[in-house]
């Protein structure tokens, strides 16, 4: 993985230097609030409902195990003794004071992390797939990709106040885990002559979801940096900023259509193209050789017999994948289960996972966008050891995939924009369909659940997709259909009028029960069927009363 | 008063003139881009000419024009309004423009080091933040990825 070099340690420490004077100067009344505001975002500090909150950076969602142990750490001196993964690979805590935050800070730059451009108007943490570098049928590693983004994208003078937050993902395989289609700027790596990226603009959720368009079709590896910044510079000229919510750069691709907004990036590209940002491939080699695989030794036994456990069998078929070299597993740790509220993690949790990775993994860990972890290289011959591990910390539960695997924001009960809760809508499903055990009849399924219309749970693109909204003070939910954020990313269809809190349960379950008795086979996936049967069959189960 | 480029405060010593009198009057003007397309043949190569943008202006129509003007003064409406940020970079970049380039407006001492970055040579501030001001140039890193 990467590893800072004392270039980017300087960097880290410096801005912590200059937060740290930012904050006395907020406190001295020197910044107003309106004027602090975007330097504590661009160094993730945020101000929710009962505290402040720091999302602290993991770049393209890689971890080492040193520094989970400082997430610990930090989790149980400067928190409440858990962290929040977020959709974006990053981690939220959501208890620190701010005169605790240099501190915080200060830790973090000890183990090469930082907080920096994981809020505000600038370009967010690049996220990339959690599998990356681990397939076979990968084209190539994303993640150099990401670290070059990530280096050109830190204090870019020019893009740090745009009209609104800026979110790039990058994949390396046909299959999307990173869901490109629903981000500002989407990168697929591709193989032509050579290799290069598709690029794809203007995807995004919220208020107003959109799929993304494809503005190229090859962009070379030489040119990456400059096309970007082609379509960061029209969109930081022509971006709205006279109303918030149609600033982002998917209302202007929209509002223009996307053959003239291509036709703008493409003439600035060709007034950069010979610019400074071209790459040289010295400089992309010398940076992929941080992400080389660990050097894993051959197994020879690949089918071992494990002792017989349905538990540990039910977990293998779940939560582990083949890695692409002979021997390993790639191993998924569960951030779902029904004692803890989606992507949380307490710290011990946090400190034994770090030792099993040293273990077992060489010391490597991964966020998903999907909230979970990814343990990435396990002998297959340590499996059962890894699974009693796992299991006896909460980290075993055999729901990767499934509807009990939901994404969803932290709602009503910290955010300060939410309209309702969400946690405890997802703790319900949990509770319900694990109890009925209905989900491993039903197979992979995604459920994501947002507590307001800014969609941070990703509704939108949830097969299910729930909206927890305000009805005179009560909180009430909307169930969109179809949604994807896969290679064949949708946008989901509301299927009706909305559900109080103890209806929704109700609701989702009929729901599933169509399904399971509308669809061909088994394999016939929850998208497939709704394609095939449409939405009235749901509407005339959930709302026919008469 | 300005903050140079090379930390030095100094007096502003253009005037901002709204008509033709008062243009011909001050030997070091500072006008808008109305005025200046109004105005575009009485505009004297003798004077030192400055241009005031504003966040939202755009600089393609008077490109051609900009080796006139001995100043650009792009004014932010809004510290948060970054767009003055790529119009210095384009005057630079895109135009070749070699003379001084000014920030004015809202502004955040904290923003100095990307507007000097950006091609800024100097920026216009409030003299009682002269101090915050100094001690931003002097003590902000300017430690960057970007070439």
């Amino acid at each position: 993985m990467y590893r800072y070099d004392e270039f980017d340690s300087k960097l880290v420490i410096n801005r912590v230097k200059q937060f740290t004077k930012q904050i006395k100067r907020r406190i001295s009344g020197d910044l107003t609030e309106d004027e602090f505001k975007p330097l504590r975002l661009m160094n993730g500090l945020y101000l929710q409902l009962h505290a402040y909150m720091l999302r602290v950076a993991i770049p393209y969602g890689e971890l080492s195990s040193k520094q989970l142990k400082m997430l610990a750490y930090i989790s149980k001196k400067y928190d409440r003794g858990y962290g929040h993964f977020t959709t974006r690979q990053n981690i939220q805590f959501n208890w620190p004071k701010l005169i605790d935050i240099p501190k915080i800070l200060r830790n973090l730059a000890k183990v090469e992390m930082h907080a920096i451009q994981t809020s505000g108007n600038c370009i967010r943490n690049v996220t990339a797939d959690h599998l990356a570098g681990l397939l076979p049928e990968e084209i190539e590693d994303p993640r150099p990709w990401c670290e070059i983004i990530r280096k050109w994208s830190t204090f870019h003078p020019e893009f740090s106040f745009l009209p609104r937050k800026f979110k790039i993902a990058v994949i390396g395989c046909n299959e999307d885990r990173a869901g490109i289609l629903v981000h500002d700027i989407g990168i697929k790596i591709i193989k032509r002559k050579e290799i290069g990226f598709q690029i794809f603009v203007g995807g995004g959720q919220g208020r107003s979801p959109f799929i993304a368009k494809k503005i190229s079709d090859f962009v070379s590896k030489k040119n990456l940096l400059t096309y970007l910044e082609a379509i960061l510079n029209i969109y930081n000229s022509l971006g709205r900023r006279d109303n918030i919510y149609k600033a982002r750069i998917k209302i202007l691709v929209n509002e223009l259509g996307i053959e003239h907004f291509k036709k703008l990036v493409e003439d600035r590209f060709k007034l950069l193209k010979q610019k400074k940002t071209a790459l040289k491939g010295i400089e992309i080699d010398k940076i992929k050789n941080y992400f080389k695989l660990p050097s894993l030794e051959t197994v020879g036994k690949i089918n071992p017999e494990f002792p017989k456990n349905p538990n540990f069998e039910k977990w293998l078929k779940f939560n582990t994948l083949n890695h692409k070299v002979k021997g390993y597993k790639i191993v998924l740790v569960s951030l779902k289960s029904k004692n803890y509220p989606p992507g949380d993690m307490d710290y011990k949790q946090m400190i034994h996972l770090a030792e099993l990775a040293e273990k077992y993994s060489f010391g490597e860990i991964r966020v998903t966008h999907e909230q979970n972890l990814v343990i990435p290289h396990i002998k297959i011959t340590d499996l059962f050891e890894v699974w009693k591990i796992l299991d006896s910390i909460t980290l075993a539960t055999p729901n990767i995939g499934l509807l009990t695997d939901s994404i969803c924001c932290p709602g009503m009960d910290y955010c300060a924009l939410a309209t309702a809760r969400s946690i405890p809508i997802a703790q319900k499903i949990t509770n319900f369909f694990e109890a009925k055990k209905k989900q491993d009849e039903i197979g992979p399924l995604k459920i994501k659940i947002s507590g307001c219309i800014n969609a941070c749970g990703h509704h939108h693109v949830g097969n299910i997709g729930i909206l927890g909204l305000d009805k005179n003070g009560q909180e009430f939910y909307q169930i969109t259909l179809g949604g994807s954020s896969k290679e064949n990313a949708s946008i989901g269809k509301i299927i009706g009028s909305s559900f109080s809190s103890s209806e929704i349960i109700p609701a989702i379950d009929k729901i599933l029960d169509v399904y399971l008795e509308k669809r061909d086979n088994k394999n016939q996936t929850f998208i497939q069927t709704l394609e095939q049967i449409g939405l009235k069959p749901f509407q005339e189960a959930l709302y026919d009363n008469n | 008063m300005i903050i140079t480029e090379k930390g030095l405060i100094k007096i502003n010593s253009y005037n901002e003139i709204v008509n033709l009198d008062e243009y011909q009057k001050f030997n070091c003007v500072l006008f808008t881009k109305s005025f200046f397309l109004e105005n575009i043949t009485k505009i004297s190569s003798q004077k030192k000419n400055g241009l005031l943008l504003n966040s939202d202006d755009k600089i393609e129509d008077i490109s051609q024009h900009i080796i006139i003007f001995s100043l650009i003064n792009v004014r932010f409406l809004n510290f948060k309004d970054g767009r003055p940020f790529s119009i210095a970079r384009d005057l630079r970049e895109i135009f070749s423009y070699k003379n001084e380039i000014r920030a004015s407006g809202q502004i955040l001492p904290d923003q100095l080091i990307f507007l000097l970055k950006c091609g800024f040579n100097s920026v216009e501030i409030d003299k009682t933040k002269k101090d915050t001001w100094l001690n931003i140039f002097k003590t902000d890193s300017r430690q960057d990825y970007q070439r």
